[in-house]
């Protein structure tokens, strides 16, 4: 035990049951404990029985149990058998423990006191105080053993060595030894003179000198009393202590080493008075009140009392509830309810009046602690505060000690104040994060529990808020205990680089409630835009319950101000099919501005087919200016009209679309032309007529096979995109469509006048047959929309067919007499022709003589075999004859030879 | 000091009163020990300790002293209740009968206690239970019970066939003051002849030999202190 200022002891005393059930007149007479329980005997002949309960701090009162009529002086409990005897009205009863049943055992009558013993091997042995004898009992059973028995008269006070080979006795007057052994009686001293007092007798281990010891009070006038030392061999140990001037300790003297501890009760007051065993001095003297809190053992003015007190030491400790520092570390809420510390101490004194009884125990080491940060805080020097060693301290304690020393470093703007702040415990951080925020970030910032004792200091705190400080704490802080409050304070106090390097840590932003809304609304007012789209991105990947709301809030924003750096962002969004028409329009028209590549290729590939008509809106609107749009505008109609082939709207729109993008300047450009009039020339050339090269290509094939490998792809495949819709449209619907007037449409006239003449000077011979066969124009081998479509078709008179084709060879025939080398011409004619549409001789008649006949060979051959079959010979050879040339006749002879 | 020996006394029984709170077993002891009964009477605080010499009708040599353990039902000192009902040679376990289902529940746990306790002190007789059906007075008045008369007879005889310590089903009525004396005359006259014998015969021979064991020992110091005092 330390004292660590003259005027105060080390040690508390605190309330400990001070709300008894006591009748009015009723007082506490002795009180003692065993385990959990606490028994206090009353002038009433009552018992109270309280009990500690694991699972509340204070005892509870669970029995009343009226022993006697007379007061309990005594009740003695026996550990080992599990008993207690209870001595009042001087008569002794023995009870079971803990609940004090009574056990069956005799009652002994006529008894001064009972007291332990010690003896080796002989637990629970009872000294028993009579008029006329002293001795020793043990219970065996139901049985009382007597196992010494002396003649001593009038014994009223009795103890112990431990062991206890010897035994002090007072009778009215004086102290004697019993040798037990030998029964032998030594007197010692008169403990009175003229004063009527109690001797008092207290055992005791003595520290120094290792051995028990029995300290035995002498009154020596009416306001002098000594106390003097001897241990078990009768020898005296040590001086006297002397208390001067304070009468004799009434109220019993107990041994707390090296302290005794002796309570004197006159008329008016009562008096604690500590003395040194070491120096024999008196240390402390200190009055004794009602105390209602507890209260260190210190000098004090004088309190007038006329309660008796009475001090006693336990055998075994005690575990009370620590009210002495409930004062520092009960903690208090923001509504003001306390919650009361867990820390309990143990302690082996009681002291109690008549109506209350209190504790003594060492001072709670916070409780110095607390003291010197205070003194720290006046003097406004923590060095000598910051050395003390907290690790001993219990948690709470440590708890407490922790805040103090960051309140310490903290005030004097040392390094180290996070290191104080973020201290953990099994769970979480010690001191609370909201009240670091009170005390970085400034009072508005509310902290909701706080330990009592630092309430006022924090109260009271001056120091400035550190925000800078604050946000280092919070980002260091683990992101679980982030409150609301500290992600405010954090957001509103960054940078925007912090705030978007907070986000990779935050994980908060996972709903849109209230507190991110208005964060939100935050960065809003901070025009931290950046952090606004952070914070949108990151709610809308987390918060599936309102993706669809935080989707359109993010794409207005986006809206507003979209930058490269975010358009796969937005593209994400966009392709997210979270966001309304509207806001999809508005965001893809953004993107667009922005990167049109990405955005061309966002509608390419990914959009929803939901959006297609935005999506072709969008286009449309931009496909004046860009070749790249009109091309995708019609893209989009594609998709819509390949959905559903049947809408005719869809259909006008895609053909007026192709026609007007095909002769728009980003579609044929002069380049466009150029390439168009290669074409022709390449198809002029390709289908020449001298060419032995039959059937000849279409004009569309060719454009389809050769224009693929031109500059100008685009051109050539909305040209014929253009003229499958022309050809399906007066087909299907029988609708003509007015082409612009542009000549690229030229051939689209064909559809609704096929004209022969005009295709064979297109060069388009095969298409001029077909037309003349059926009068209709034949369509690419490659279809874009409608692959499995066929017209229905008229019915033509044969004539005409007849007619027709001989219209064509007879332009090739002029061909040929214009000296044009077009005999393959006419060769692939006769031979297609004469099999099906017209006969032979027919042909053969308006065939120049010249013709050279090679070209006719095979066409005549199927003719005279055919003729010979149809015994049409005559004819032929009319022919023949008609001819005049020598070498047809002589090749016909040939022929009839065959 | 003196061992005093008065004129024998009857001998002390132990009984415990166990049940949910505010069954009335405070007042079924007040009834027995006072003949008095009290509507606002305070939920017992931990236990209450009360004895009551009481002399058979039927055979007036039937004179035991109870020594009666009201417990607390409430929940808070259930822990405690083990150490009243230590050594005890009777348990009357409560139900009250105008609430029937939770009491029930309740005085099944205590039976189970008690049967706990007596297979781990095998040597000692256990603890007869006897099922108490209290309030009875309030349940003859209802006219619609939540629960039949015949329900609980089904219940507490399920009960009484499955632990072979209950020895019997009484119903009381402490305001009316039925079935207690009954219940107590039931007790006494349910104790074993043996019991009264073996006391008495213990008690008589510690007063024959007066001073006996402990004159003798009295003796032998008084010859070897008396040199000294
Ligand atoms: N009508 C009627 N009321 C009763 C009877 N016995 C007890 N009561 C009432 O029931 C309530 C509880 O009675 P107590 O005797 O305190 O019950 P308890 O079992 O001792 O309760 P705890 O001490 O909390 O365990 C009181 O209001 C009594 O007046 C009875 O036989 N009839
Ligand atoms: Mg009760």
């Amino acid at each position: 035990m330390n004292i660590n200022d003259t005027n105060a002891l080390n040690y508390q005393i605190s309330p400990f049951i001070t709300n008894l059930s006591l009748s009015e007149d009723e007082l506490i007479s002795t009180t003692t404990t065993y385990e959990s329980n606490v028994y206090i005997g009353t002038t009433k002949g009552i018992i109270l029985h309280y009990h500690h309960f694991d699972d509340v701090p204070e005892y509870i009162l669970i029995s009343q149990l009226q022993i006697s009529e007379m007061p309990i002086t005594r009740i003695l409990i026996l550990p080992v058998s599990k008993r207690v005897v209870v001595l009042a009205g001087r008569i002794a009863q023995v009870y079971s423990l803990p609940e004090l049943s009574p056990c069956h055992i005799k009652r002994m009558k006529d008894i001064n006191d009972i007291a332990l013993l010690r003896i080796e091997n002989q637990p629970d042995s009872i000294l028993v105080l009579s008029p006329t004898k002293v001795r020793i009992i043990q219970l065996h059973g139901e049985q009382i053993k007597i196992v010494r028995e002396i003649h001593y008269t009038n014994a009223i006070a009795g103890d112990s060595f431990n062991p206890a080979n010897l035994i002090v006795i007072a009778d009215g007057s004086n102290y004697d030894i019993i040798d037990i052994e030998h029964n032998r009686k030594i007197p010692l001293f008169e403990y009175r003179t003229d004063q009527e007092v109690s001797p008092i007798l207290t055992s005791f281990y003595a520290n120094d000198t290792n051995q028990s010891e029995l300290l035995l009070t002498i009154s020596s006038d009416v306001s002098t009393a000594i106390a003097m030392f001897i241990n078990g061999t009768g020898d005296v140990t040590r001086g006297t202590l002397t208390w001067v001037g304070e009468g004799y300790p009434n109220g019993g003297v107990v041994i707390e080493w090296p302290y005794a501890l002796a309570i004197f009760n006159s008329e008016e007051k009562s008096k604690l008075v500590v003395s040194s065993l070491e120096s024999l001095d008196i240390t402390i003297a200190m009055n004794l009140s009602d105390f209602k809190q507890s209260e260190r053992i210190e000098k004090n003015e004088a309190i007038e009392t006329d309660k008796h007190y009475s001090i006693n030491k336990l055998d075994k400790f005690l575990s009370i509830e620590d009210v002495s520092v409930k004062h520092l570390l009960s903690t208090k809420d923001r509504n003001g309810e306390l919650t009361q510390p867990l820390s309990r101490i143990t302690t082996d004194i009681l002291i109690h009046n008549q109506k209350e009884i209190w504790s003594i125990h060492k001072t709670n080491p916070i409780i110095e602690i607390h003291n010197s940060f205070m003194h720290a805080l006046e003097t406004e020097n923590f060095e000598e505060f910051l050395k003390k060693d907290i690790s001993h301290l219990a948690e709470e304690s440590k708890n407490y000690a922790i805040h103090l020393q960051f309140l310490a470093v903290l005030h004097s703007k040392m390094d180290n104040i996070l290191t104080f702040a973020l201290k953990q415990y099994l769970n979480g951080p010690i001191i609370s994060p909201k009240l670091v925020l009170h005390l970085l970030g400034g009072s508005e910032y509310k902290y909701d529990k706080v330990f009592v004792g630092l309430e006022k200091i924090i109260e009271d705190w001056k120091d400035e808020p550190d925000l800078e400080l604050l946000k280092r704490y919070i980002t260091a802080l683990p992101s679980q205990y982030w409150t609301p409050e500290l992600r405010r304070a954090y957001y509103r106090n960054a940078t925007e680089s912090e705030v978007l390097e907070f986000f990779k840590k935050d994980s908060f932003w996972n709903s849109y409630d209230d507190l991110n809304k208005e964060l939100i609304e935050l960065f809003i007012t901070k025009s931290l835009s950046g952090a606004i789209l952070e914070a949108y991105e990151t709610l809308f990947e987390h918060d599936n319950d309102n993706r669809l709301q935080i989707a359109s809030l993010y794409a207005n924003i986006l809206s507003e101000d979209l930058s490269r750096k975010h358009i796969h962002t937005a593209i994400k969004l966009l392709g997210s099919n979270t966001l309304t028409d509207k806001d999809y329009g508005k965001l893809l028209l953004e993107v667009i501005r922005v990167d049109k590549d990405k955005g061309v290729e966002f509608m390419r590939s990914k959009a929803a087919k939901r959006y297609n008509d935005i999506n072709r809106a969008v286009t449309k609107e931009l496909s004046d200016s860009s070749k790249g749009f009109a091309i995708l505008s019609i893209e989009l109609l594609e998709s819509s009209f390949l959905e559903d082939t049947e809408n005719q709207e869809i259909f006008d729109e895609l053909l007026e679309t192709i026609s007007t993008t095909m002769i728009s300047s980003t579609v044929c450009s002069e380049e466009a032309e150029a390439s168009y009039d290669l074409l022709l020339r390449e198809y002029e050339a390709i289908n020449s007529l001298e060419k032995d090269k039959w059937p000849k290509i279409s004009w569309l094939d060719f454009v389809s096979i050769s224009g693929k490998s031109k500059d100008s792809e685009t051109l050539f495949v909305l040209y014929l995109k253009s003229f499958e819709l022309c050809w399906v449209k007066y087909h299907k619907y029988g609708k003509v469509y007015t082409t612009p007037d542009h000549k690229l449409f030229q051939y689209h006239q064909f559809i609704a006048q096929p004209n022969i003449e005009k295709l064979l000077a297109f060069h388009d011979y095969s298409n001029a047959e077909t037309v003349a066969i059926i009068n209709q124009l034949a369509l690419p081998k490659q279809t874009f929309y409608f692959p499995k479509f066929t017209p229905e078709q008229k019915k033509i008179e044969e004539q005409q067919v007849q007619q027709s084709l001989l219209g064509i060879f007879k332009f090739y025939l002029k061909l040929y007499e214009e000296e044009r080398k077009v005999e393959p011409a006419i060769e692939h004619f006769v031979e297609t022709y004469s099999k099906s549409h017209i006969s032979p001789v027919d042909l053969l008649e308006i065939i120049p003589n010249s013709f050279p006949l090679i070209y006719l060979l095979k066409f005549l051959e199927h003719a005279i075999v055919d003729l010979k079959s149809s015994s049409r010979e005559t004819n032929i050879r009319k022919v023949v004859t008609k001819s005049e040339s020598s070498r047809i006749k002589k090749l016909y002879q040939d022929f009839l030879t065959v | 000091m003196s061992v005093i020996e008065d004129s024998i006394q009857p001998p002390p029984y132990k009984i415990v009163l166990l049940g949910e709170s505010s069954v009335g077993k405070t007042s079924l002891v007040h009834r027995f020990t006072s003949n008095t009964f009290d509507v606002h009477i305070a939920n017992t605080i931990g236990a209450a300790f009360i004895t009551k010499l009481y002399t058979s009708h039927s055979d007036a040599n039937r004179k035991v002293k109870f020594e009666i353990w009201d417990t607390a039902g409430q929940e808070r000192y259930r822990s405690l209740t083990p150490m009243y009902y230590r050594n005890a040679k009777v348990a009357l376990i409560c139900i009250d009968l105008s609430n029937f289902e939770s009491t029930f529940h309740t005085a099944k746990y205590w039976i189970q206690q008690l049967e706990l306790n007596n297979s781990s002190n095998a040597d000692d007789k256990p603890i007869e239970i006897h099922l108490i059906g209290t309030k009875y007075d309030l349940v003859q008045s209802q006219t619609t019970p939540k629960i039949s008369q015949e329900d609980i007879e089904t219940k507490v005889n399920e009960l009484i066939e499955s632990h072979g310590n209950i020895v019997k089903f009484h119903t009381t009525s402490s305001k009316e003051g039925t079935g207690i004396v009954e219940l107590f005359e039931d007790i006494v006259v349910a104790i074993d002849d043996d019991f009264f014998k073996s006391y008495y015969d213990k008690a008589q021979s510690e007063t024959d030999v007066q001073g006996g064991p402990i004159g003798s020992i009295l003796n032998a110091r008084h010859a070897a202190t008396s040199g000294c005092c």
